[in-house]
């Protein structure tokens, strides 16, 4: 029934409670995550009086919870990503702190180096300077290792921080899985008791400063959390359950955040990952470690890997106090091969320090000309071949190897290969093949060149001396040494195109000890195979053909074999006679002492030799002492197939060893034209021109990987020696090199080594200042978003101060109707 | 929009610690004289520091080069000076003992002279440099130049090749002599006509026996040989010189180079100091500001107007 006490008593009932609801919110207005509290209050049912309504009063209905789950999503959203930039910044500049320092950067390290070497370069010849050279190297090496270990420890600062956060996120789920636990037991979220969902929302704010969650609230206020960006990919709590994860370390040291028990997929049947932390403190700290520590570290492993490599490259080529090759200045321990961590030097002692080039090159002191020269040394590379063509290059005694080429026609030259300095015994048979078809052809021949085209062997012809042949660039053809013997030769080299027989030793057995005893020598003896007279129809001219070294004269009637003989005899080559047996040629010594040569003129040819009997071998006694291009050339009108088989004792090229060990002098004919002269027998190596350009700088003249360059452009009658240098200690090419190698762009980019490290140090820089910006921006952010939430959620003590005025005040108002009431009904009672 | 009070006074206490760290900041900048006091300070000029700092370090390393290089010129100055009065005492004596009016006894006694001269020409061709270095040996620093043998010729044990040091970037200096292009071994015409060259202290022992044995035509020919080493040797001084000169031109270069480039480091590195300070002065006062502020602002409750 409405009446004035019900009514009153509603009245102050329900006041009662929002002032009970208003001292909560006072009593709460530094909790953490507390949601204001407003009361609603409602009027009861109207009943109805006659015939309208009367109120009943009003009744506290409930206790709304101030909250806007978009403000609060927003909240969450922009603390991710304040948080997510906190770390990156702070590491970031530890890291820049660390690179940029004077004492830890690496900058001071390598220049102090480079700056030693230049000291040393003063004073090749002082022990201080080489110990302080290689402390300063020392001090490098070591500066690599302390900076990697720095390196080191933010990796495992940052690793740690990973592990305790995901701890964090665990915690929170766990306790978030709890919580939605109790909030199953009411079926509204409007039920709920507002200290539950105050909670639930702090864990979810707690949980977005660690990572970026996506959440999604069910009817009665429980919640769904996910990482990532769509709500299907794995979660992190449903309902009751959460989902732990860890911190998983992969062999190369890679960092993934995952699920400790992953989940299968019900449709695929896959393990399901967990989705990438992109934002939060763990995303923050995960950006830090793939955007820059991981390429810092790379980048300072390969600094250290091309250091070593190009310091070690320039000191292999100098020479140190002991006249010994230089070693490895650095070298990398054990299992940490090329990276900054195992860098060390591995040079102890002062004397193995190289500052002395390998070479020198000495002005002669009468020189006119004022040119300052320098020489270094690099392998050379050519075109054409690098060996032995084909199948003949198996021929490593005691294989032979065989080819075959087509040789003749539109195809006049071949390469049959390279014959390479240090290759020794080397033996090149051609045994044309003289079918009927071929009468009257000239067949082919060998020709061998030396690189610069000074001809060694066959007819003159300066077709090959081009650079695409292997030959050196500016090579000009000579036949000053074609087909000479003895100190006539090239360099003194023996080499020989014809027939030959040696003495044979035939070992001898005691028959009663079957000891081996002294061999016994057979005479030489060149026994040739079938005399074809059909192929001799043409006469043989003077000079064609030597014997032991003197030329034959000429025979006009060669298919008679007597003739032959004859011809052969009328040489009177000391102890050589010529005879027929069984219709062949026989050449037979009458010692057991020296050897038979029957060789080829200039204009011999093999077909002829063949003819006669005998196979035409070029063989290289001894070890080649330079490159030799061999090449089989043929005028004839269609092309032959020629059949060659090579057979070499060793091979062992020290081009490098061969020039420093043989001294040659450069002289400048004139000021165009230089000729390179091996000082030991006065062999001329090269005659070339010097193509300078007014105005440019005088062309560097190269020989076999030996550069030499000139400051001005040199005079007419200047001379230079070259030789290797054995006792120059005060020489410093080596050191000089390692000078310039301060300023040589070695890395990618296009960079220096210091500039290299210099651009490491400006990239972090980089990523701190836009970390720096982003921070300042994303903070302005997060602000705009907690002062949203806390105009909503947030309590003001005087917007309380005045509702609690405002409660007293209907309070006492209603306990004033209540009053009332009651003197009402003392009236009434009152009436006797 | 209204604002919960704990809000207030989390927004008043992170401003002032704001401007606090804001100042203390200043503070230290001001007490190291820096404005850049970690890498991390300014991280966009970190590398720019780097390579300032890196190229002001070469500088000083190639000027302490060069002044080791002109040391080492100054002391064969010194020496081809002495060297060169040394052979024109020579020239003066041989002229005196081509005279004919002095007679043999007299040649003697120049010839003892003579001698002498030439022992210290000896010991004059074999200076050393501070380290102990040979100067005239060429590349063959530790041995000794020019060698008496046993039968009292001279022998130029050096080598011939010419070192090189750095000066700069990409510039370097010629630094070691031969000893053959100072004590330059002088022409002779042969007999059968044509010039080979002589050694530098043959000659002058040629000259000596001619003026012991009074042979007037070696003592013609030996004053012409002196002649020539006497040009030889002033050329070599004249050498040494203009290289002493490019050493020092290169000093002067670099020592300008070090001037920009620091100039250029500090200002990025160092601090204005007007500047600061003034900055000082106004964070100061935005912090009094703020705190007074504050204090005002915090006190106004609405309870404490509730009077009940």
């Amino acid at each position: 029934m409405s009446d004035l006490l019900s009514i009153g008593s509603s009245g102050v009932t329900a006041y009662q409670r929002a002032l009970a609801t208003v001292s909560n919110n006072i009593a709460n207005v530094s909790t953490d995550g507390y949601s204001r509290q407003d009361v609603n209050i409602a009027a009861n049912e109207p009943s109805r009086e006659g015939s309208g309504y009367v109120g009943n009063g009003a009744r506290f209905d409930q206790v709304r919870r101030q909250y806007d789950a978009f403000v609060e999503t927003n909240l969450r959203n922009s603390n991710s990503d304040l948080s997510g930039q906190k770390p990156l910044l702070t590491y970031v500049n530890r890291l820049i702190d660390v690179m940029g320092d004077q004492s830890i950067g690496l900058t001071s390290a390598m220049n102090q180096f480079f700056k030693s070497a230049g000291d040393l370069a003063t004073d090749p010849a002082s022990t201080i300077q080489r110990n302080g050279f290689l402390q300063s190297a020392d001090g490098m090496a070591s500066r690599f290792r302390e900076l990697n270990g720095q390196l080191q420890t933010l990796d495992t600062e940052t690793r740690q921080a990973i592990d305790t956060d995901v701890g964090q996120i665990n915690a929170y789920t766990q306790q978030l899985a709890l919580l939605n636990k109790q909030l199953s037991k009411n079926g509204s979220a409007e039920r709920q008791p507002a200290e539950l969902l105050d909670q639930r929302d702090l864990l979810l704010q707690k949980l977005s400063g660690l990572a970026a969650i996506k959440t999604s609230f069910s009817t009665n206020g429980q919640v769904l959390v996910t990482l990532g960006d769509t709500n299907s990919q794995g979660f992190l709590v449903k309902d009751d359950f959460s989902r732990d994860i860890i911190n998983q370390v992969s062999d190369t040291g890679e960092l993934t955040v995952n699920y400790r028990y992953p989940p299968t997929d019900p449709t695929t049947g896959k393990k399901l990952a967990l989705p990438p932390i992109t934002s939060g403190h763990i995303g923050g700290i995960l950006n830090f470690r793939e955007q820059v520590l991981t390429p810092v570290k790379n980048g300072l492993d390969n600094l250290a890997k091309v250091m070593a490599d190009e310091v070690n490259a320039v000191h292999q080529s100098g020479i140190d106090a002991e006249g010994k090759i230089g070693g490895a200045l650095f070298g990398f321990t054990k299992g940490l091969e090329g990276t900054a961590a195992g860098m060390q030097v591995l040079i102890q002692d002062t004397s193995r320090v190289a500052a002395a080039g390998q070479f020198r090159i000495i002005d002669d002191p009468l020189n006119v000309g004022t040119e300052q020269a320098r020489v270094s040394y690099s392998p050379a590379q050519y075109s054409g071949p690098t060996g032995l063509v084909g199948q003949l290059a198996d021929g490593h005694m005691p294989q032979i190897g065989k080819e075959t080429f087509g040789v003749g026609g539109n195809q006049p030259y071949v390469s049959v290969g390279l014959i390479a300095q240090g290759q020794s015994d080397v033996h090149l048979t051609l045994s044309p093949d003289l079918s009927a078809a071929s009468v009257g052809n000239m067949g082919a021949t060998f020709l061998v060149y030396t690189r610069d085209g000074r001809q060694l062997i066959g007819s003159p012809d300066n077709a090959m001396v081009k650079p695409e042949t292997g030959m050196e660039s500016g090579a000009t053809w000579s036949n000053t040494y074609l087909n000479q013997t003895a100190t006539s030769s090239y360099l003194g080299m023996d080499v020989f195109m014809g027939a030959t027989a040696e003495p044979l030793a035939i070992q001898q057995y005691d028959p009663k000890t079957g000891d081996a005893i002294a061999p016994t020598i057979q005479a030489a003896a060149l026994k040739g195979g079938t005399f074809d007279s059909a192929h001799l129809t043409n006469a043989i001219a003077a000079g064609d053909f030597t014997l032991n070294g003197v030329a034959l004269g000429a025979l006009s009637n060669p298919s008679n074999i007597d003739n032959v003989v004859q011809w052969l005899n009328d040489a009177h080559v000391p102890g050589v006679t010529a005879s027929k047996v069984n219709g062949n040629l026989v050449l037979a010594r009458s010692g057991t002492t020296g050897d038979i040569r029957l060789g080829l003129g200039n204009n011999g040819r093999p077909n002829v030799l063949k003819a006669l009997g005998f196979d035409t071998t070029l063989s290289i006694k001894g070890s080649a002492k330079d490159d030799l291009l061999v090449f089989m050339s043929s005028q004839d009108a269609s092309v032959g197939q020629q059949q060659v088989m090579a057979q070499f004792g060793g091979s062992n090229p020290d081009m490098k060893q061969v020039l420093r060990n043989n001294a040659m002098t450069l002289t400048f004919v004139d000021e165009t034209h230089y000729k390179i002269v091996d000082n030991n027998t006065q062999t001329v190596l090269a005659e070339r021109t010097l193509n300078s350009v007014p105005g440019q700088p005088t062309p560097d003249i190269e020989y076999r990987g030996l550069k030499l360059s000139f400051s001005t452009s040199p005079k007419a009658g200047d001379k230079f020696t070259i030789d290797g240098n054995n006792d120059g200690i005060g020489n410093n090419e080596a050191m000089m090199n390692l000078v310039t190698l301060e300023n040589t762009s070695v890395m990618p980019g296009n960079l220096t080594m210091t500039e290299a490290y210099i651009e490491q140090v400006n990239k972090v820089g980089n990523v701190s200042k836009q970390a720096t910006i982003s921070q300042q921006a994303l903070t302005v952010v997060y602000n705009q978003a907690k002062e949203t939430r806390d105009s909503v959620s947030g309590v003001s003590l005087d917007v309380e101060a005045s509702a609690l005025v405002r409660y007293q005040q209907a309070y006492q108002a209603n306990a004033k109707v209540m009053q009332t009431a009651s003197q009402l009904f003392d009236a009434i009672l009152q009436i006797k | 929009m209204s604002i919960s009070t704990s809000l207030l006074f989390d927004r008043a206490t992170e401003r002032m610690s704001a401007l606090q760290n804001r100042l203390s900041t200043t503070q230290a900048q001001l007490t190291e004289s820096k404005q850049v006091l970690n890498p991390s300070d300014a991280p966009d000029q970190a590398a720019a520091v780097q390579r300032l700092r890196g190229e002001i370090d070469r500088q000083d390393a190639h000027t302490k080069i060069l002044d080791v290089a002109t040391a080492r010129f100054q002391s064969e100055e010194v020496a081809l000076t002495s060297a060169t009065d040394l052979l024109t005492r020579l020239k003066e004596l041989s002229i005196q003992a081509a005279n004919d009016t002095l007679g043999p006894a007299d040649r003697k006694s120049v010839a003892v002279e003579m001698k002498s001269l030439r022992q210290q020409l000896l010991d004059l061709s074999n200076s050393k440099d501070d380290s102990g270095n040979f100067l005239f040996s060429g590349t063959r620093v530790k041995s000794q130049a020019f060698v008496e043998q046993a039968d009292g010729s001279v022998q130029y044990m050096g080598d011939q090749s010419q070192t090189r040091i750095p000066a700069g970037v990409e510039r370097t200096v010629a630094y070691t002599r031969s000893g053959t292009d100072v004590f330059s071994p002088p022409q002779r015409t042969q007999a059968n006509g044509s010039t080979a060259s002589v050694g530098f202290f043959q000659a002058i022992d040629d000259l000596v026996k001619a003026v012991e044995t009074s042979d007037t035509t070696s003592i013609q020919r030996g004053l012409g040989e002196v002649s020539q080493m006497h040009n030889s040797l002033t050329m070599a001084l004249a050498k040494s010189g203009s290289d002493q000169s490019v050493v020092q031109s290169q000093k002067d270069m670099l020592s300008e180079t070090t001037l920009r480039l620091k100039s250029t480091l500090s200002d990025v590195e160092d601090l204005d100091y007007t500047t600061a300070v003034t900055r000082m002065n106004k964070e100061m006062m935005a912090l009094q500001a703020a705190m007074s502020s504050f204090s005002k602002i915090s006190g106004m409750s609405l309870f404490e107007y509730i009077r009940n």
